[in-house]
């Protein structure tokens, strides 16, 4: 399991893989939060990104990244997980290990 | 040495990622720090410069881009959450 056990989630997912990371960096700088990972699993360019931290951090980092990735390109998804559980850990470590 | 600046173009190949990265480099200070290609070909590259040279660098691609250019931006002062980020990207590629 990863090192960010029981933190709070954000993830939001983007059809543009710059778009994401310049999303990353205005979440980062906006609340403490840690990236756990960017995957590019869709077909096209899209990337999805996984913030971990205290959910208030999570929620303001969500705010800002959303911000700054909708004046670049449409954000397809994004969700905030309060309390991820056993299976969610699970899930999410499936992905990074792609 | 910290980067004072990161400037990411993304493109439609690995070989016009090529392209725009050797019109970069010629156009100011900048130096090629990594790409990601992934599956549907879009590559995005990331240089890192000081803020100014970054931003003439992808000015540079984005006025007359030599190719289809899909989106071109620059972080200035990458918070070190962001540098760890890229870091990573660029340790995957062996002799860097």
């Amino acid at each position: 399991m990863g090192e960010y056990n029981g933190a709070a989630v954000g993830a939001f997912e983007t059809d543009s893989y710059l778009v994401a990371c310049v999303a990353v960096d205005a979440a980062v700088k906006a609340a403490d939060v840690k990236v756990e990972g960017v995957e590019r699993n869709r077909l096209g360019s899209g990337a999805c990104v996984k913030l971990r931290g205290r959910i208030s951090d999570v929620r303001a980092a969500m705010d800002a990244a959303e911000e700054a990735a909708r004046r670049m390109s449409p954000v397809t998804k994004s969700v905030v997980i309060p309390a991820p559980t056993e299976g969610t850990e699970k899930m999410l470590q499936m992905t990074i290990r792609k | 040495m910290k980067d004072g600046a990161y400037g990411l173009v993304e493109v439609l190949g690995s070989s016009n990622a090529v392209v725009c990265v050797d019109r970069m480099v010629k156009t100011s200070d900048v130096y090629f720090k990594t790409w990601n290609t992934r599956c549907g070909g879009h590559t995005t590259i990331f240089m890192a410069g000081d803020l100014s040279s970054v931003n003439a660098a992808v000015s540079a691609v984005a006025e007359n881009p030599p190719c289809q250019v899909f989106y071109t931006a620059v972080i200035s002062n990458p918070h070190e959450e962001m540098v760890k980020f890229v870091e990573e990207m660029a340790a995957k590629f062996p002799g860097k």
